[in-house]
């Protein structure tokens, strides 16, 4: 890929931060502390995110899952100022990129952190486009914002974003608008604007959730290029435990606004530490064992309305439900192996998974792209 | 696209002779032209035998739909026909009025689209807070306010205690200076346009504060956009294409208020026009002018579809 627009610029960034990342792994790219967003409501405060505390290592894929209402879009779109306030107030916490303090940060420093160092992809593509300006335009645009180039040039840049991304005959589909593409090809110029920039972090919210299933896997491939591509770390998002168990290094797992547990994704899968995982797990269907119901996780998504004093899953918990430490207490995030924590106060007690559940999850991510025509598309453009 | 041209032609022409059908046959069923030409007063033995004379000269005494046809080849041979009161041709009559009318909605339309586009931005942007509050009190004010009020009251204070501007007609006579013809245009075009204005601003108000709700307005924030980017590149654009429809069907309405205001500031258009001959029931001048409006309109609504085509690209015209 050439980089003719604005190399010389964007370039700079990067090659600061990838030493950084080869002589000590350690220093992450993202350190998220103690993160408390809320929201105004008409039936009083939401606590969406209750003390979330992440890292993210440069180029490191880190996995986001949780139910609706768990607050892992709500924590993503604070980082950088992306929430609308009011109703929302990150009312305390640290998110430091590359160890500069962005909660607090001037609005112009904001700016140059969004679609520069971190990219963006949606959870719906229909809506995320503006629909009266040309696709190519809207990718450009990305470029413009955060370089000083021509339209002409930024254009280009567009098309060659597009043919990245593997969008077919990228010049014309620069020139057309957000409603002559299909809900792939839109999540692709999606994926090229949030790259067009290349950013070091990459925040991929529900990327696949609004398409179609044969669609979702080529979706996901191309964020797994791009990310390989960019070198970019990435925070993806989702509720599909089989998505992270495709494309994840590491997994946190929400739930209440709060962190539950994190750790490998071959540690929660295969020994989860939180019996609220340990559901998670237990629900997913099975391809290889004949079952005749699913196994769903008993009651339904705490009220984020009031702040319960203990442990935010107690009430359905298999576990806690009857101890008074879990009603009482919240547990702390917790070391129970080497990188893997847990907050839960009986973490040994979790039951675990069948043995075969981290393979089975892969294997029903992998299943769809060898279906979908557009797949071979794919290959040709990379 | 060019069929749809002309298609919407086609039936814009259609459209305009149910329009002139029914103007015509309301006009002549509502009042007796000849009937005004005598004062009461001045009635005696040979008033009824001279008024039916000169009803059979104008061809009043025929059948409606027959007096409608002669006036519509009249009308085909370019002979809008004459005043019944004074004789003069009608073209003339609505030419020399056309020019000051044009003058004062077009100035008032600029003006209200302004102050629509900039304070119901600004309201949208600071929706529920104190610039919004101000913004809709203001605005809910202007509405509630007849425009004759407000031009009485315009007129009070600026030209009667300040004395700053004058208060009639389009400049004073004897003096041939642009300035006093700008002075003169200040009240009405204000009066005419904040009236305007007021109904617009509560439009554009709403429509941004659904654009601003839009998915895409995050991606352009997420992209690095500034507020005021964001707003001008995109919600602006987004909300052009309600705010064209709902202007283009204010022009009818804006013919309505410029003939209170024409009156008020004594504007020698077609609004002050209109009022005389009504008055006379003179029918000829009534229809028109009721031609002219309907010309307008239809033409406004033409252009409103063919620049939805532009603005939005999701529209294709068939």
């Amino acid at each position: 890929m050439t980089r003719s627009t604005g190399s010389g610029r964007d370039a700079a960034p990067q090659r600061t931060s990838a030493p950084a990342a080869a002589d000590g792994a350690d220093r992450p790219l993202l350190v998220v502390d103690d993160l408390h967003v809320q929201f105004r409501t008409e039936a009083g405060t939401a606590y969406a995110v209750d003390g979330v505390s992440f890292t993210v290592a440069p180029g490191e894929v880190l996995g986001v899952v949780g139910e609706s209402g768990s607050g892992k879009s709500v924590t993503s779109m604070s980082l950088f100022g992306l929430i609308d306030t009011p109703p929302g107030k990150i009312t305390k916490g640290s998110v430091k990129l590359n160890g500069r303090e962005l909660i607090g940060a001037k609005e112009r420093v904001l700016r140059k952190v969004r679609g520069g160092e971190v990219g963006v992809v949606f959870q719906d593509p229909m809506t995320a486009l503006d629909p009266v300006i040309k696709v190519g335009r809207q990718i450009g645009e990305a470029v413009r914002v955060h370089h000083k180039v021509s339209r002409a040039q930024a254009m280009q840049r567009a098309v060659e974003l597009l043919q990245q991304v593997g969008v077919p005959q990228p010049e014309v589909r620069a020139n057309q608008y957000p409603h002559e593409f299909s809900g792939g090809m839109r999540q692709r110029a999606m994926i090229a604007m949030a790259i067009a920039n290349n950013p070091v972090l990459l925040i991929a919210d529900e990327p696949t959730t609004a398409l179609d299933v044969t669609i979702q896997a080529q979706v996901l491939d191309i964020i797994r290029k791009a990310q390989q591509e960019t070198g970019a770390a990435t925070l993806f998002i989702t509720h599909d435990l089989g998505v992270i168990a495709e494309l994840a290094e590491r997994v946190m797992v929400m739930y209440g606004g709060r962190v539950m547990e994190t750790g490998s994704v071959k540690e929660i899968f295969t020994r989860p530490r939180h019996p609220y995982t340990a559901g998670l797990l237990a629900s997913l269907p099975s391809l290889t064992r004949d079952e005749a119901e699913l196994t769903p996780i008993p009651g339904s998504p705490p009220n984020v309305l009031s702040q319960n004093p203990g442990c935010p899953f107690q009430p359905r918990c298999s576990v806690g439900r009857d101890r008074d430490i879990c009603r009482a207490q919240r547990p702390p995030l917790a070391e129970v192996g080497p990188g893997h924590f847990s907050a839960c106060h009986f973490p040994d007690e979790t039951p675990q998974p069948r043995a075969c559940v981290l393979e089975e999850a892969a294997v029903g991510a992998a299943a769809a792209p060898e279906t979908g025509g557009a797949a071979t598309d794919l290959k040709e453009h990379s | 696209m060019g069929a749809y041209i002309l298609r919407r032609l086609g039936s814009s022409v259609v459209v305009f002779f149910i329009i002139t059908i029914i103007i015509f046959t309301m006009l002549r069923l509502a009042g007796d032209p000849v009937a005004m030409l005598v004062p009461p007063d001045q009635y005696n033995t040979g008033t009824a035998e001279f008024l039916a004379q000169k009803r059979h000269e104008l061809g009043l005494d025929r059948a409606i739909p027959i007096q409608y046809l002669a006036w519509l080849g009249d009308v085909f041979r370019g002979d809008l026909g004459n005043s019944i009161k004074n004789g003069r041709p009608v073209s003339e009559i609505i030419g020399e009025r056309v020019g000051p009318t044009v003058e004062l909605i077009g100035l008032a339309l600029i003006l209200a689209i302004l102050i629509a586009l900039i304070f119901g931005t600004w309201a949208a942007v600071r929706k529920n807070r104190t610039a919004d509050y101000v913004i809709t009190f203001i605005s809910m004010l202007a509405i509630s306010t007849p425009g004759f009020f407000a031009g009485i009251l315009a007129i009070y204070v600026f030209s009667v205690k300040l004395g700053w501007l004058p208060s009639a007609g389009m400049s004073t006579t004897g003096v041939h200076s642009t300035v006093d013809q700008l002075k003169h245009l200040v009240l009405p075009v204000t009066v005419l346009g904040l009236s305007l204005s007021a109904g617009l601003l509560r439009f554009v108000r709403g429509t941004m504060i659904s654009e601003l709700t839009a998915d895409y307005i995050r991606t352009a924030t997420a992209k690095g956009l500034s507020k005021r980017s964001t707003i001008v590149k995109h919600v602006l654009r987004n909300a052009l294409v309600p705010i064209l429809t709902y202007v283009m069907l204010q022009i009818p309405l804006m013919v309505a208020g410029a003939v209170l205001i024409e009156q008020i500031f004594a504007w020698p258009g077609m609004g002050s026009m209109i009022v005389d001959y009504a008055a006379n029931s003179d029918y000829p001048v009534l229809i028109a002018v009721g031609m002219l409006t309907a010309i307008v309109v239809l033409a406004a609504n033409f252009l409103a579809d063919l620049l939805y085509t532009v603005l939005d690209p999701r529209v294709s015209l068939r």
